[in-house]
């Protein structure tokens, strides 16, 4: 409920369109009243006395009555929808820049489709709760202030049977409301795995058709499904019980007002209008009670809802500027790791103890074992991640002393796995540097060797590329990411195995190319052809998350251990073959 | 309309759940009538004062509205089924057509497209089913049912109530057309915002990479703006237009009524009781009917569109069908032979120009080429995931057109470029190459790959659920998962397509070793840019634009010193020259020590 608290919290800005709402929902309210004391008027004293001039009167009324309240109901209604729509607005990108805020650490651990979901669905869902069964309720509750002593007022006797049935209601809603909000969550989350299975299933069908198994995964997936079938089946039967129970008791309620009320009319006790009248007034009062089965429903997915936008909203980002967090206009990009140790999960480091510094200027070379930690290193220079002990000092500060944005605006940063945007290729290129004109965006495309291939694409470089778009390959996506890079003029070039899907002779003009790009500039490279590394100012040699060697290759070469493992493996055929075609 | 007919006959076979629909919301719209009728007695004889047996009045009235409840939650539970039970049955089968249709097809489809075709498309479609189609018949049937009691009550009184129905017509069709272009623009709107927040929550790596995040958020904003300006005009709309429904159909009906009945009352042809009947005959039966039965138009041109999208995605044809005639393929040799290979994606651009290639069993074979030059498509072909356009791939004599595709993947194991693992435990990831594997088979293909210690020092070992919420693994290490999949559905054939690129030497040495193993005896596709990898292979064949340029063994290409001799060189530049130096030394000091 607190949560809920909350949630209204964020209509404290709009404050007076909110008592401006609440005011027309009580004048809306008012306007109900009228109408069956009209039909009794009518009735009892109009009709039995031929006033033929009261009828146009009636006539008149009623026509002002409704213009009364379409009046007022459209202000109300159209208020609603824009408070409804202002909080939508308003979670959605609360939601959205605190995810933009969140470190990669929380990407890591879910599927994009459930991050998307909360950002979407879940807001959809609390703006239908607002705006629909929210305001349904305070009018039902504004109603039932008015109406009831209204009915007293009328026939004290007649009012007592109407409210004495009422706690009936609450028994019953009693007895049902735990096993329906039992059935919402299981439901919710039956859904939430289908749609997660589906998402996976789609996505990888390359394997899924490789091992022949899309019988099979129908069959998986109906099962699914068919959970899904259950669940709301279980629920449906459930509410539909609970709402013949609830009519049942308003129609013996309504039926026994009937009753009593034509015994006092008949006894002179009672004007048979005043009767008709009185049960309308009972409809406004057994109405909500109908009303709440359905917003009982809605409340229940509502409040699974908010719960999750909240828990988005609370999770705190790992990575923040720290409030005295320097910025750092012209980086150096002198790097150090001082005693770094770090895990992704602080119970198992991953990195153990680094020391190390560059220079800036320098080209250093990142190489060992798959898992030995190099990725994570660079991770940790960009700081997506916090170093668990230690330091990462770039340019003589600690890494958490600078400003976020300062530092990766300076670092360019080529991942494994090359995300690009469906937008043009020009876009794509010029993604950290909006501004960029056509001549340096050439220029980039030039240094990832791509330009001759873009040309030959017939729109060149507004061709559009992922969905409807033109399907890349791996190497050519690869070839964009650096070319992305390059653009930002960065002090710090981070490339973690960036040219791994390209052949060698593209490979090689690449290199030859970010040869001139690196120059000037601080450069991390993690590959594992050591052909592209060979000619690195220092090769750092990792494994199992520690540092084992520094130093150049001929160096490296030169002394038994992993690199020059790695050397001999990779090398050993071709030493061969070469030796082969040399001497033989 | 046509796709409305197909509807039709999907709906068709439930026959017998929409026949005990029709009769029981029958009942209900029945039921539903008695009671004004019901008041209208009571009121008669309490206006006359005359005595009536009040708990007969009582039992019609609590048994009529009791009947129609318990009509009404059955009518509804019924309706719930069929929503279900149709939900089922389409998702069911548009989920097995898609599992069907080829690799082309979800290349160019978005994941999220197809995803919401089972999940949103076939929910719109329930709510014309369950939502649209039931109340059509209730309405109609209550609508039938009115018209005749009204007009038996007064005829007069009947006619005057139903003027101001071409009001409330002319109301909505004034609204209807700008409220519908307005939902359209919104639909466009958040199509264009979902698909931008799908990417940028993707790629938020890059985002963060750029420190892009307050440019995104931006972007983020103006979008929705958009959208809330257009969703607060559309709420506009719709209340202007339903205000005014509701005057001109309460407010200006019921004042009809008190106005002419009050009058037919005075003048002896009605009873108060008829009067008061009519006006919740009217209101209550008559007004909401006429819309939805006009609305219902519009409901249908919304289904349209999902209908469109979901009979589009049924309509399209695996491009790779079985053939009628298809056989099983035998357990194979693994004789593979390309003839005359022509293969186009898109029409009039040959990727693959005439290739022929033949591979005898257990040989090894390596692709080699620039990105570009045709050689996963190559592979493609062979597991049939794309038909040749012409020629055709012979697999131990037969065209692997002829044979049943599921004999042929069953025996042809690949291992692509881009590892695609499961949100499931390791255990069942590698099991789903073969998924009648025993734990020690799973384990044993496990440490063939040569990630088993990796594995087993986890807290959980091959329970360790991976994805989300579960083990962060390396990309070298999610490859050898993938390649351990792979050894243990134990192919005839075997094809690594870049299968070891995110692998270091050292541990693609331990790898090469297990594929080693597992390609002995079967025959093996292998495409690596790293040629240490490939120098091994029986037969090297060099790509170029889609033809073979050279094909041979690594020394045979050496020799000819074309295309590939300078790949080779090109790689190890270093290498070589080092190792010249080197031998040239020793033959310069063999050579001084033989002069000598």
């Amino acid at each position: 409920m607190s949560n809920l608290g909350r949630l209204l919290g964020y209509l404290k800005p709009y404050r007076a369109r909110v008592a401006l709402a609440v005011l027309l929902m009580a004048l809306v309210t008012a306007s109900t009243l009228p109408m069956p004391r009209i039909t009794q008027y009518v009735l009892d004293v109009v009709l039995p006395g031929k006033l033929y001039r009261m009828l146009n009167v009636v006539f008149w009324l009623i026509i002002g009555l409704y213009i009364f309240r379409g009046l007022v109901s459209f202000g109300l209604n159209y208020l609603l929808g824009w408070l409804g729509q202002r909080i939508v607005f308003d979670l959605r990108f609360q939601s959205y820049r605190h995810l933009n805020r969140l470190s990669l650490s929380y990407y890591d651990k879910r599927q994009t489709g459930k991050i998307m979901a909360r950002v979407i669905d879940d807001i959809n869902v609390i703006q239908y709760m607002i705006t629909g069964g929210f305001v349904t309720l305070i009018t039902d509750i504004l109603t039932l202030f008015v109406v009831v002593p209204v009915v007293f007022h009328m026939e004290w006797r007649l009012a007592w049977i109407a409210i004495v049935i009422v706690p009936t209601y609450v028994l019953i809603y009693k007895l049902f409301l735990k096993r329906i909000r039992a059935l919402s969550v299981q439901l919710r989350e039956k859904w939430d795995a289908l749609i997660g299975a589906l998402q996976e299933k789609i996505a990888g069908i390359t394997v899924v058709k490789a091992f022949n198994r899309e019988e099979y995964e129908v069959e998986r997936f109906m099962t699914t499904v068919k959970d899904n079938f259950t669940l709301g089946m279980t629920q449906a039967k459930l509410n539909r019980i609970l709402g013949l129970f609830v009519t049942i008791i308003s129609a013996g309620g309504t039926g026994l007002i009937y009753w009593y009320g034509a015994v006092l009319v008949l006894h002179r006790a009672l004007q048979p209008g005043e009767l008709i009248a009185f049960v309308g007034y009972i409809g406004y009062l057994y109405g909500p009670a109908l009303r709440l089965v359905d917003f009982n429903i809605q409340a229940q997915w509502a409040g699974a809802a908010i719960d999750r936008v909240f828990e988005t909203l609370d999770t705190r980002p790992e990575i923040m500027d720290a409030p005295d967090a320097a910025s750092l206009p012209e980086m150096r990009g002198a790097v150090e790791f001082r005693d770094v140790s770090f895990g992704y999960d602080p119970e198992k480091p991953v990195l153990h103890h680094l020391n190390f510094a560059v220079e800036p200027g320098e080209m250093i070379a990142i190489v060992g074992p798959s898992g030995a930690g190099k990725t994570t290193v660079v991770n940790l220079i960009a700081r997506f991640y916090d170093v668990t002990d230690g330091a990462v000092v770039i340019d003589g500060l600690d890494v958490r002393q600078i400003r976020l944005e300062s530092i990766r605006r300076q670092i360019g940063y080529v991942s494994q796995e090359s995300l690009l945007f469906s937008v043009t290729i020009r876009e794509n290129i010029a993604y950290g540097h909006h501004d960029a004109t056509d001549e340096e965006i050439v220029t980039a495309a030039r240094n990832a060797d791509l330009h001759d291939f873009i040309m030959s694409l017939p729109d060149g470089y507004s061709t559009k590329i992922g969905e409807d778009g033109v399907k890349l390959s791996v190497g050519q996506k690869q070839r964009l990411a650096i070319a992305r890079a390059t653009l930002t003029n960065p002090r710090i070039l981070i490339l973690d195995d960036a040219t791994s899907a390209l052949d060698s002779e593209t490979e090689a003009n690449v290199q030859a190319a970010l040869e001139q790009v690196m120059k000037g500039r601080t450069n991390f490279v993690i590959a594992h052809r050591l052909s592209t590394i060979m000619h690195a100012d220092r090769i750092i040699v990792m494994d199992g998350g520690r540092i084992v060697d520094i130093g150049r290759h001929d160096d490296l070469v030169q002394r038994p251990g992993v690199y020059k493992n790695l050397y001999d493996e990779q090398f050993r055929s071709a030493q061969d073959s070469a030796l082969a075609s040399i001497l033989g | 309309m046509r796709n409305l007919v197909r509807l039709f006959h999907e709906v068709k076979r439930y026959w017998r759940v929409l026949s005990l629909i029709v009769f029981l919301t029958a009942c209900t719209a029945g039921l539903g009538l008695p009671g004004p009728l019901i008041v209208r007695y009571l009121v008669d004889h309490l206006v006359a004062r005359e005595p009536f047996p009040i708990h007969l009045f009582f039992l019609a009235y609590v048994g009529v509205s009791l009947a129609s409840s318990i009509v009404g939650a059955a009518l509804s539970l019924t309706v719930t089924y069929l929503g279900q039970q149709f939900k089922y049955d389409m998702r069911r089968k548009l989920y097995a057509h898609m599992q069907t249709l080829s690799l082309g097809f979800f290349e160019k489809s978005q994941t999220g497209k197809l995803m919401s075709n089972i999940t949103n498309d076939v929910a719109t479609l329930d709510q014309l089913i369950s939502g649209g189609f039931v109340t059509l018949v209730s309405d109609l049937v209550t609508l039938c049912a009115v018209l005749v009691i009204v007009f038996n009550m007064n005829w007069y009184l009947a006619l005057w109530s139903l003027s101001v129905f071409p009001l409330y017509i002319i109301n909505y069709m004034l609204h209807i057309g700008r409220i519908k272009q307005r939902a359209d623009e919104i639909r466009e709107e958040r199509d264009i915002m979902l698909g931008d927040l799908q990417e940028r929550l993707a790629g938020a790596l890059v985002v963060k990479s750029y420190a892009k995040e307050r440019y995104e958020v931006r972007q983020f904003v103006g979008q929705n703006r958009n959208l809330l300006e257009l969703n607060v005009n559309q709420g506009m709309l719709g209340t202007r237009l339903w205000t005014l429904a509701e005057f001109i159909g309460s407010g200006l009906g019921i004042a009809i009524i008190m106005l002419i009945g009050g009058r037919q009352v005075m003048a002896g042809n009605l009873s108060p009781g008829s009067l008061i009947a009519f006006v919740s005959f009217i209101t209550g039966y008559l007004y909401g009917p006429i819309l939805r039965l006009i609305q219902i138009n519009d409901q249908i041109a919304r289904t349209n569109a999902a209908l469109t999208r979901i009979f589009g995605t049924l309509d399209t044809q695996p491009n790779i069908k079985d053939r009628p005639e298809a056989v099983e393929l035998p357990t194979i040799q693994g004789e593979v032979e390309y003839r005359r290979v022509w293969f186009e994606y898109e029409p009039g651009q040959p990727v693959i120009k005439g290739v022929s290639l033949k591979v005898k069993p257990g040989q090894m074979v390596a692709f080699v080429g620039q990105s570009g030059s045709g050689k996963t498509t190559m592979i493609n072909l062979l597991s049939r995931h794309y038909d040749v356009t012409d020629g055709a791939i012979i697999v131990d004599g037969h065209d692997i057109r002829d044979v049943k595709l599921s004999s042929l993947r069953r025996q042809v194991g690949v291992v692509i470029q881009e590892t695609i693992l499961f949100n499931t435990t390791i255990r069942e990831n590698i099991r789903y190459g073969r998924l009648e594997a025993s734990d020690e088979e799973v384990e044993e293909a496990a440490r063939a790959a040569n990630i088993a210690h990796v594995i087993e020092a986890l807290p959980k070992g091959y329970d360790t659920r991976i994805g989300e919420e579960g083990v962060k693994l390396s990309g070298g290490e999610k490859q050898r998962i993938a390649i351990a999949r792979a050894i243990l559905s134990d192919p005839r054939i075997l094809v690594l397509d870049e299968a070891t690129s995110a692998l270091d030497s050292e541990t693609e040495t331990l790898i090469q070793g297990a594929l080693d193993r597992l390609m002995e005896g079967r025959t093996s596709f292998v495409i690596a840019h790293r040629l240490s990898t490939i120098v091994k292979a029986d037969m090297i064949v060099v790509m170029e634009k889609g033809i073979i340029k050279e094909a041979g063994s690594h020394h045979e290409l050496l020799e000819q010193g074309g295309v590939y001799a300078g790949l080779y060189t090109q790689q190890f530049k270093v290498a070589l020259d080092q190792q010249r130096a080197e031998a040239e030394a020793q033959l310069g000091s063999a050579g001084a020590a033989a002069t000598a």
